[in-house]
């Protein structure tokens, strides 16, 4: 007999992007940053430290990028105080307070250092691929 | 001959592992604007696979950020 086995086809990962889109305003392109340094963890829900980063989460604008990518676009202009950036996240809604928290984070990401002043603006592009392995 | 590529960053969530054997991988890139909308520094890719090169360019460029933002502050003291 042979072994088990299982793949989620093109055809699959297509759907599972257009599953996301088709979210509408609930979609996971609500993105916010952070100056945390935690290491990532499936356990996580929001990010880890939010100081100096009061922004509220820009909503971006997703899209299917090939067929097994969804992309998000966003940009988020530093208003409240200068910060060293460290961390960014995407969720499926805005949010509520300042800095704003709630609803459903979809991923969050840790990376090298981006100092940014008041008044100037990270364009982040988001892409998830849907793997077949 | 193809360049190494070099893993930046970490990211955990998206829809991995939902089913079978399907992962999702995300790349982030990352530019940087000034007040007026101008360009100050496209970094690349910020998390994710990229060249050495490529990392060498986005170390460059974000020295030069972390430069300017402590000029910004002597500035301000």
């Amino acid at each position: 007999m042979a072994a088990d086995d299982v793949l989620v086809v093109n055809g699959g990962r297509e759907m599972t992007v257009d599953a996301l889109l088709a979210l509408g305003a609930s979609a996971p392109e609500y993105i916010q940053q952070g100056v945390g340094t935690t290491a990532t963890d499936p356990a996580q829900t929001d990010l880890i430290d939010k100081t100096d980063c009061g922004e509220a989460r820009v909503q971006g604008t997703d899209a299917k990028v090939s067929n097994y990518t969804y992309r998000t676009v966003g940009t988020i202009t530093k208003a409240d105080a200068d910060a060293i950036i460290r961390e960014v996240a995407t969720f499926n809604g805005a949010g509520t307070g300042s800095p704003p928290s709630g609803d459903t984070m979809f991923l969050r990401a840790m990376f090298d250092a981006i100092s940014i002043k008041i008044g100037n603006s990270i364009e982040y592009t988001i892409d998830t691929l849907i793997s077949a392995t | 001959m193809s360049e190494k590529l070099e893993q930046a960053g970490s990211v955990v969530g998206g829809p991995g592992a939902i089913f079978g054997k399907m992962r999702a991988t995300t790349t982030i890139k990352a530019r940087v604007f000034g007040p007026d909308g101008a360009l100050i520094a496209d970094l690349g890719t910020i998390v994710g696979k990229r060249t050495a090169a490529e990392a060498k360019r986005t170390n460059e460029l974000r020295k030069m950020l972390a430069d300017d933002l402590e000029r910004s502050r002597d500035g301000r003291r």
